[in-house]
This record gives C-alpha cells, structure tokens and sequence, in this order.
C-alpha cells in the first residue's frame, strides 16, 4: 500500500509478511530460511547456551544467574509438572519445559528493535501446538491403549440416544484445544507489537514534535507490557500442555 | 501472515526438537540433580540438626537433675555432720564434767583416808608413849620431881609430834 512517510496511511502488518533471507529449497518444500526463523535459531541458540552454562557451572551454593535458573527449572517442576500432571508426569518435564523457556525467548526476542518475533506468525506457534497435540493423545493411548483412551471419551452410563450429539462435540473439543492454543500465543504476539507499531506509526503521520512524546510515552508502557506478556503467554501455553497431558494421564475422572 | 507455511512449521519443530533434546540432556539433568541432592542435604542437615537439639536439650535435663541431687546431698551430708559433731561436743562436755567430779571425789577421799591414818598413828603413838611412861614409871623408882619432869618430857613430846602431824 502507502509508503512509509507518504503520508496516507501506514500499513503495520506489513512488519510481519515474511521474507526469504536465504533461498533453499528441498524437493518441492520451500524451507528457505525466512525471519522468522533465524530470530528462531537465535532464540533456541540462546536458550541452549545461556542454560547449558548455568548447567556446566553448577555450584553447590547458587547465586547470581544460577539461582534464578534454579528458580524457573524448579517452578516449572514443582508448579506446572507435579503439581498439574503429578508424579508420573516427570517424564514430561523436558517438553514442558522447553516449551515454557522457547517460546519465552522467541516471545522476548522480538522486543529486540529490528527483530521479528517468531511467535507472532502463525506457523510457529501451530507447529508448537500440533507437537503438543499429538503428544498428549500419544501420552493417552500409551497409558489406556489405542481403544481404552478413545472410548474414555463416552463417560460409562451415558444414554445411547445422547451419543449423536455428544461425540461431535468431544471431536471438536479434541482439535479446538491445539487450535485455542496456537491461536492465543499468536494473537497476543502479534497484537502487542502491532500497538507499539501503531504507536510509531502516528509520530510519522502527524509529523509534529508537540504530538511526538504521546507515542513515545505509548511505546514505552506498551513495551513494559510485553515483557509481562511475553512471560504470561509462555507460562499459559505451557501449563495447558501440562494440563491437557493430565487430561489424557488421568480418563477415570 | 495467515498462509501456511511447511517451511517454517518444520523449522519450527528442527529448532523445539533439538532443544528439548539437548537441554534434557544438557541443562535439565544436571540442574535438577543439583536441586534435588541439595534438597536431600538441607533435610538430611535440619533432621540431624533437630536431633542434637533434642540430645542437648536431655543432656541439660540429665544434668540438671545430677545438679539437684548432688545439691541434696551435700545438704545432707553438712546436716548430718553438724547432727553427729553436736553430739559429740556434748558427749565430750559430759564426759569431762564427770570425770573432774569423780577426780574430786576421789581426792576428797584420799585426804579423808590419810586424815584418818594419821590420827591412828597418832593414837599409837600416844598409847605406846604411855606404856614407856609407865613402864619407866614402874622400873624406876622416881622422885615427885623426877615424876613431874617425866610427865612434862612425854608431855613436851606429844605435843612435838601432834605439831608435826598437823
């Protein structure tokens, strides 16, 4: 549409249209590598460093980053996997906490000026979701076996003529779970940059220095603001998964 | 922005797979070792700490009570020794009283007894004075003077001896 500084109008969702950094196709599949993921492999090349130096520094004594590390590792533990899943939910812990800590610093990195955030792209954050979703339906048919975990979705003693009904909904409920959650990240991230863009996009539109330091009091607050974002979204994405994983773990109730 | 892209959906799943790959393996274990054997050491240390708490605490109480009962009885052993000491000193005293009395006695009696054997001597004496007087009187024939003379000389002699005596 417009240029930038035409005047008219400015498109903020022209910032998250993807771009080919390098082209690289294999087969028919395009997997060129666009922004979104390099600001990917930054934040999964981040994550890995900064907790495999905390890992290879341990200290019996923490303080400093290692403390605040062992913080969020045993928050995650303690918090979103016993006390969600419960005991036999430990070997759910690396995904769970993975999720937490990637799509945290993916969600950060895009407070970097000039970066993207890969979350705000609906392709990420489905990808997360679908990995969740056959996880948790994986977790369930391990547990009750394929015919158990899927006929522990009709509650025993519910009438035959109710089944019509009921079962679609169970269906949906099933694929609205992994289509919420990936809806969710992805609006919240792409919302919250899309303001602080509204934001800088209005110094330019009125072109006036008394107006200026209205947006830039905005962008300010609305920064402050998606860090706490990026920390809730994170922290809700991954205590679903937690909870939907107790879902399948737990059909008796 | 809203158009599917496979590329970026198994980017998306190359970078989280490997991730949670190598920090399972690299951060996770470690750290949550780490967490755990310090949670086993903090216990381990307070349980043992709650013990020797609880040792001190019956030891105090053990020695308290030796305290007391070692305070008793030195109280007894004072009360007894003043007891058998008081008892002694009054033995002593009696003892002593009637010892000097006896001793006074005693020494009353022996004075009395020579008292007694002096007068006998005396009265022997006296008696075998007046059988040479007149035994003396009898063998010789005296004269009135002579008599006199005689009589004051045994007179003069008893009254020597009786001086002596007393």
């Amino acid at each position: 549409m417009a240029e930038a500084g035409g005047g008219a109008a400015i498109d903020p969702l022209h910032h998250f249209e993807v771009h080919p950094i390098v082209e690289f196709h294999v087969g028919g599949l395009d997997l060129s590598i666009t922004q979104p993921v390099l600001w990917m492999f930054i934040a999964t090349v981040a994550t890995f460093g900064l907790l495999t130096f905390v890992a290879a520094t341990l200290k019996r004594y923490p303080k400093g980053l290692q403390n605040f590390i062992e913080m969020i590792i045993d928050f995650l533990r303690e918090e979103l996997v016993i006390n969600v899943i419960g005991k036999e939910g430990k070997g759910w812990f690396p995904l769970i906490a993975t999720l937490f800590l990637f799509i945290l610093s993916c969600n950060l990195m895009g407070l970097i000026p000039g970066s993207f955030t890969p979350t705000s792209n609906i392709n990420v954050t489905a990808a997360l979701a679908i990995l969740v979703f056959f996880c948790v339906q994986g977790a369930g048919i391990r547990k009750y076996g394929f015919v158990g975990y899927f006929k522990a979705f009709i509650p025993s003693g519910v009438p035959t003529w109710i089944l019509p009904v009921m079962l679609p909904i169970e269906f949906i409920s099933l694929f609205a779970k992994p289509f919420s959650l990936a809806v969710r990240l992805f609006a919240n991230m792409m919302a919250g940059h899309m303001v602080i863009l509204v934001f800088l996009s209005m110094i330019i539109l009125f072109k006036s220095v008394f107006v200026t330091p209205l947006p830039v009091i905005g962008v300010i607050i609305m920064y402050a603001f998606e860090i706490f974002v990026a920390l809730i979204q994170a922290y809700i994405f991954s205590v679903l998964t937690a909870s939907y994983l107790s879902d399948a773990l737990h059909m008796e109730h | 922005m809203f158009e599917a892209d496979p590329g970026l959906i198994i980017w998306t799943w190359i970078c989280f797979i490997t991730l949670v790959g190598l920090l399972a393996k690299f951060a996770y274990k470690p750290i949550v070792a780490m967490i755990e054997s310090r949670a086993i050491s903090i216990k381990e240390e307070l349980e043992s700490s709650e013990k020797a708490r609880q040792d001190a605490e019956a030891l105090l109480v053990q020695y308290q009570s030796q305290l007391d009962e070692g305070r008793a009885e030195v109280q007894k052993m004072i009360e007894e020794g003043r007891s058998v000491g008081e008892k002694l000193k009054r033995e002593i005293v009696d003892k002593a009283a009637e010892e000097s009395k006896e001793l006074v006695k005693k020494a009353q009696e022996e004075i009395e007894r020579e008292k007694k054997k002096a007068l006998m001597e005396l009265q022997e004496q006296v008696a075998e004075l007046s059988v040479q007087v007149a035994s003396k009187m009898i063998s010789e024939t005296l004269q009135q003077k002579d008599h006199e003379k005689l009589i004051e000389n045994a007179l003069a002699q008893v009254k020597e001896d009786y001086a002596k005596t007393q």
